[in-house]
């Protein structure tokens, strides 16, 4: 079932919407483009966390929850400047994930999160895409220090982490959760 | 203001080094560079600060107008070491491989890793068959480095800017992406 609210709007409300999402920055990597979240990616959202794939991340979710989280996701830029991204192929332009420079209740600095739908695992999208976001991170906000909170049987998370400079941070440990903390000039 | 991003160029990785878009911040070490007259000898330096700027902004240009150009490359540690990228300026006689390392990046094998990393966007996402670098007699060092690249000479021929230029000629896109 869909809720009327996972549909675009229409007229002059979806022409505001659009000029809101032409301030987000867009990146690019070599196979994939960074771009503003729109309505029409939130079944590839809903994909990932109402499903089995959710389970790293708290889910799976009702797809209410799914659906306030999206919001969360995209509007990060409007209230802190930082927030998600649509990952785009740039083959044929299907979205394959998300991005998020984000911060959430209980977070205590920003967190680079990404989540990838299920056919577009394993080709390096995601590490792409992640560098970019990194890069944007420190170069164009400025800021010096990220992290990443993952489930510690989220192995390929952990290994994309790692291969992105990550350093477990020992201090931030909570029950099931790593902490993976980068520095601007620490990629790998 | 954030330091925006100037082009769409895309964030290239490499093993040690990032590819990026020009960004205002890459102004100043790109400036110091083509002022530098000795060490912007083979690149073609720029008299004075006004002119540097323009070759600044001829490469946000150059990004617009093509969808590719000089890259800044920033090492792992965030450093801004040099530029390289794919140049075609009109009066060019075929797109072209070229780097620049800036002061105190020399000698880590830095403009090998980019020019290597450019090269290869170029043929994958470009669609490039073949590319070259133009290199003026005497650059021993930028002449080396394409060799090591893996480029042979091919001809002389005149630069509208540079005056006598050597044209070496990379391996095609079919044996670099094998």
């Amino acid at each position: 079932m869909n809720f009327a609210c996972e549909f675009a709007s229409q007229g002059a409300a979806l022409t505001l919407a659009r000029s809101f999402q032409s301030l987000v920055p867009v990146l690019h990597t070599s196979d994939v483009t960074l771009r503003p979240i729109t309505t029409g990616d939130f079944p590839v959202y809903a994909d990932i966390v109402t499903t089995e794939r959710g389970r790293y991340i708290g889910g799976p979710f009702n797809r209410a929850d799914a659906w306030l989280d999206f919001i969360q996701m995209s509007s990060g830029w409007m209230l802190r400047g930082h927030g998600g991204w649509a990952l785009a192929s740039k083959e044929d332009n299907r979205t394959l994930g998300f991005v998020l420079l984000g911060m959430e209740p209980g977070d205590l600095e920003p967190e680079l999160g990404f989540f990838l739908a299920a056919d577009a695992e394993g080709k390096g999208f995601a590490k792409q895409a992640s560098v970019a976001a990194m890069t944007f991170a420190f170069s164009s906000l400025g800021w010096t220090q990220l992290v990443s909170y993952i489930a510690q049987e989220n192995e390929r998370a952990i290994h994309l982490a790692t291969s992105l400079g990550g350093q477990p941070d020992p201090d931030l440990m909570d029950g099931d959760t790593v902490v993976f903390r980068y520095f601007a000039g620490g990629m790998s | 203001m954030y330091n925006m991003t100037l082009t769409n160029a895309p964030v290239l990785e490499s093993e040690n080094l990032i590819l990026r878009g020009p960004e205002k911040r890459d102004a100043d070490p790109m400036i110091a560079f083509l002022l530098d007259q000795d060490r912007a000898e083979g690149f073609g330096s720029s008299p004075n600060r006004g002119d540097a700027w323009r070759w600044f902004t001829l490469n946000v240009g150059h990004w617009h107008w093509y969808g590719y150009g000089y890259f800044t490359i920033e090492t792992k540690q965030g450093d801004i070491a040099g530029i390289s990228g794919i140049w075609n300026p009109e009066g060019w006689p075929e797109p072209e491989v070229g780097w620049v390392v800036f002061d105190g990046f020399e000698g880590r094998g830095i403009a090998y890793e980019a020019a290597v990393r450019a090269r290869r966007w170029a043929y994958e996402h470009l669609g490039f068959t073949t590319l070259t670098s133009n290199i003026v007699p005497g650059n021993t060092r930028s002449i080396k480095l394409a060799e090591r690249l893996g480029a042979t000479f091919e001809r002389t021929y005149i630069n509208v800017h540079m005056g006598e230029d050597m044209l070496f000629r990379h391996p095609p896109a079919s044996e670099v992406l094998g």
